[in-house]
């Protein structure tokens, strides 16, 4: 729940700035996981939803061809090559964001628990 | 991911679906129906129609251009920036180092201190002056009226700006052409080849004179003036044979073919024009369909990114047209030093000054660089510093070697086109064609008042016979080049009682023009097969005309491929290639796409060339010319036994029939080989076809192995990647009626459907009506009404 809360709101601030905000927006995700795991993937889901989200309503809205022309451009036949390269670039970022997020919260928790 | 990093987009910007390249989603939706910009004086209305070919109206010559600038922008920034950044040696800017050597080279033969010549001498007429600045203020209006979000995809991949447009990059765009259609020279080959075989193994091998050859201008012309004297030096100067890593070789596959009917052949009673200038194909296409109308000027055509007016066209009284002259314009002078700082050149009996040009190259990622030219009178030095890969024999003396070019003296090209679009009749024409110098053109007229006409614009220099055609003398004034002959001079045809005229790139006058007339022309099989259809008309209409224009016959192939087959040996041919043969006895000699043989006969006449002249000249790569074809064909079919077809590196001593037979083998079983047995495979569209790539190459935004015919000695000059860049006919009359096409379309934003949506009726060969609205209210369409700001 609180992943797509955060897609959402990364979805609205992310149009108003640059593309590295993606590794803010999914930070507030590392914040509340729990493991260095579900950090990983939770940030990855947050930076990849948005821009996934964003991909298709473009797709859909007179972007195909230009998407295909990318997919081309990059080596594959079919527009889905750029969508996994927007998923993966958008994801790598999320992660990043999470994880450092993470283990800025491990490390001020175990800071903390030691004092 | 924010920085470009080599040869990829900077992936994080690139791929961000907010800012990134999607950003540009539907950016090529006309624009509203009404937009205020800065800088108007009046209302403008535009009409796109179904093709989204704007139709300007406008109250104004300033508001005229102004718009076209701003609609050129608004369709393809990018390209028009990106032609003048390289053509004035500033690739280093946006890709770094790699251009670096590049960017010394255009700087270096004065790309940049010929187009601030010509800015210069822009400045002396108000007229032209004040169409250059409106138009370029029209661009700007466009590029302020960017964001990062919306630049350009290729501005987003490559990862830089637009900048402000001027006056400069339009003469830089002139400049560009010049260097694209006559920045070529065959000296370094032709002296080496004289140094070696001597000049009557020269002649025979380089001449463009041949009773077949079928001028430009018809040889029933008789030249009635008095030539200009020329210094003709007692001894021939030949220079020193080396090999060098310089690439001046001719742009083979460029030329164009143009051909006008008078109204006594054509069934409407008026004359009809047909062009098709052959370029390198690209997307976006080197051209912008529009059509202006403003008081004085009503003219439709095709026009470069970057300069005003319509460049090829017509209007309602007169059509124009234009093929590449082939001009040898580019001259090299042997230079003596009077010592290592090469301050002082000997010139004339005398020492001179040289003088030097320092220019700043930016280097993206890195530092600055100066650049220094040395210039002489004759022109700027090329082989010191990054170029010196010429030996220099061990002479205690630097030598060095000058660059005289047509290019970089002032004239003012875009004049004419803008005179063209005014022009009403003969006089007209003539004036606007009198301030055209460099790239030679042919240009044809035709008018609803019955004239038919071509010239010759070059700024032709009175030279004595060969002069140029080697490196020359520079410390001899016999050899500089002195002022160009009269303009009445020229070439020239007007209403010739054969009742058409043609060129196709070939050699414009016959032996009979009282000047030497150096160039690389074309072959003469091309223009002779149009002047046969030509002369077969009898009441001809456009679609006559758009017909030659696909004539896919090569009369190359019909003068060679008979002494080609007789002197195959018929017992030493396996199955296989005896039914290859069989196949080429009923081979018709046309080059259509779904022609069998075109790809055995390409293969094979290429194949006997080399056979001949590789071992005796070298590779044709390197500071080497071989003959053309003509000359290759008169040799086979009237030299049979010539010392060129022997073979210098086997005892044997061959002829013309070894060469043919070895050749056909070697060819023969690499085609079956590769295409196996005579299917669809062989047909000409598979085994050869088209590639028209992007403009700066990018992958995936070109479009690839397009099924044409035709061939570059054919009137369908396509080519593998080069060919017909605009076809279009025109019949004049009291409305003129154009078609037309380009292999491209409007949009330069490869997400649009207009990107290429002409290419496949191109492949096609059809050609488009065009509209051709006296008024707004004519022509339905998408219609935006530019307003100036301060009437918002």
């Amino acid at each position: 729940m609180n992943i797509i809360v955060i897609s959402i709101f990364s979805l609205l601030v992310l149009s108003q700035l640059p593309w590295w905000f993606v590794v803010v927006t999914s930070s507030m995700v590392g914040l509340i996981s729990r493991s260095y795991l579900t950090s990983l993937l939770n940030g990855f889901l947050c930076g990849a939803l948005p821009w996934l989200t964003m991909f298709f309503y473009k797709f859909h809205t007179g972007g195909e061809l230009i998407i295909t022309r990318v997919s081309a451009m990059i080596g594959f036949e079919h527009w889905i090559g750029a969508m996994i390269v927007t998923i993966l670039i958008g994801g790598f970022c999320g992660l990043l964001g999470s994880l450092c997020a993470y283990s800025f919260k491990k490390a001020f928790k175990d800071q903390f628990k030691s004092a | 991911m924010d920085n470009k990093l080599e040869q990829l987009p900077p992936l994080g910007k690139f791929f961000d679906p907010f800012h990134g390249y999607l950003a540009l989603t539907n950016s090529d939706k006309l624009p509203d129906e009404n937009i205020f910009l800065d800088g108007l004086k009046d209302s403008v209305s535009v009409v796109w129609d179904d093709r989204r070919i704007p139709h300007i109206f406008a109250n104004n010559e300033h508001d005229l251009f102004y718009t076209q600038g701003y609609i050129h922008a608004f369709d393809r920034l990018w390209q028009m920036e990106f032609q003048v950044m390289a053509a004035g040696g500033r690739l280093s800017e946006i890709i770094g180092e790699r251009a670096l050597n590049y960017d010394r080279f255009q700087r270096r033969i004065g790309m940049i201190r010929g187009a601030e010549g010509v800015v210069e001498f822009y400045k002396e007429d108000s007229v032209m002056i004040a169409s250059l600045e409106a138009y370029g203020a029209g661009i700007n209006a466009y590029i302020n009226s960017l964001t990062p979000d919306t630049y350009p995809i290729e501005y987003k991949i490559l990862d830089y700006s637009p900048e402000k447009w001027t006056t400069r990059k339009c003469a830089l765009l002139y400049m560009y052409m010049a260097w694209e259609l006559a920045g070529s020279t065959n000296d370094f080959a032709h002296t080496k080849f004289l140094k070696e075989y001597g000049m009557t193994d020269y002649k025979e091998l380089y001449s463009f004179d041949s009773p077949m050859l079928a001028p430009i201008i018809p040889k029933s012309k008789k030249w009635d003036f008095k030539p200009v004297e020329t210094l003709e030096p007692n001894d021939l100067y030949i220079s020193n044979p080396y090999s060098s890593n310089f690439k001046y070789k001719p742009a083979k596959n460029n030329g164009s073919n143009n051909f006008a009917i008078s109204g006594d052949k054509s069934s409407t009673g008026k004359p009809i024009l047909a062009n098709d200038p052959h370029l390198n194909l690209t997307l976006p296409s080197i051209w912008y369909e529009n059509h202006l109308i403003a008081p004085g000027i009503n003219a439709y055509g095709v026009s470069l990114l970057g300069a005003p007016s319509v460049v090829i066209g017509y209007n309602e009284n007169i059509a124009w047209g234009s093929t590449n002259g082939m001009n040898d314009v580019m001259d090299f002078y042997d230079i003596t030093f009077k010592d290592k700082t090469k301050k002082e050149y000997w010139h004339d009996g005398e020492w001179k000054k040289t003088s030097i040009n320092i220019e700043k190259i930016k280097v993206r990622y890195s530092e600055t660089i100066l650049d220094t030219t040395l210039l002489t009178h004759h022109g700027p030095i090329m082989t010191h510093d990054i170029f010196n890969k010429m030996p220099r024999y061990g002479s205690a003396v630097p030598e060095g070697r000058a660059m005289r070019w047509l290019a970089t003296d002032p004239s003012m090209e875009s004049k004419t086109f803008y005179m063209l679009n005014k022009a009403k009749n003969y006089d007209d024409y003539l004036e606007a064609i009198s301030h055209f110098s460099c790239p030679g053109q042919n240009i044809i007229y035709a008018s609803k008042d019955n004239d038919i006409a071509i010239w010759q614009t070059n700024r032709l220099i009175p030279k004595w016979n060969l002069q140029g055609r080697f490196i020359m003398d520079g410390a001899n004034p016999a050899h500089d080049w002195r002022s160009p002959v009269p303009m009445n001079h020229r070439p020239y045809s007007i209403n010739p009682e054969e009742g058409y005229l043609s060129s196709a790139n070939q050699k414009p006058v016959d032996s009979s023009y009282p000047y030497f007339v150096p160039g690389d022309y074309a072959p003469l099989f091309r223009g002779t097969r149009i002047d046969n259809l030509l002369s077969e008309i009898d009441s001809g209409n456009y679609d006559d005309l758009r017909k030659i224009q696909n004539d896919n016959k090569s009369l190359l192939a019909q003068r060679a491929l008979p002494t080609m087959i007789e002197s195959l040996d018929k017992k030493s041919l396996t199955q296989d290639e005896q039914s290859l043969i069989n196949a080429l006895l009923n081979w018709d000699y046309f080059y259509n796409p779904d022609s069998r043989m075109s790809i055995l006969f390409d293969v094979w006449i290429k194949a006997i060339a080399k056979m001949t002249f590789q071992d005796e000249l070298g590779n044709a790569d390197d500071d080497t010319e071989w003959p053309n074809y003509r000359i290759l064909t008169d040799l086979i079919i009237e030299k049979p036994n010539s010392k060129w077809f022997n073979n210098i590196n086997t005892s044997d001593k061959e002829t013309s029939v070894d060469i043919i037979n070895q050749a056909f083998k070697k060819e023969a079983s690499q085609l079956i080989d590769k295409l196996g047995s005579l299917s669809d495979t062989w047909e000409w569209k598979n085994s050869r076809g088209t590639d028209i790539h992007h403009l700066a190459k990018v992958p995936g935004l070109g479009r690839m192995h397009l099924p044409t015919g035709g061939d570059w000695n054919i009137p369908n000059a396509t080519a593998k990647t080069h060919g017909p860049s605009w076809r279009y006919v025109v019949e004049l009359g009291d409305k003129p009626k154009g078609y037309g096409i380009y292999p491209g379309g409007q949009s330069g934003f490869p997400g649009s459907k207009h990107y290429d949506d002409f290419v496949d009726k191109w492949v096609e060969g059809e050609l488009y009506e065009l509209n051709f609205p006296y008024n707004v209210n004519e022509l339905d369409g998408h219609t935006t009404i530019f307003k100036p700001k301060d009437k918002s």
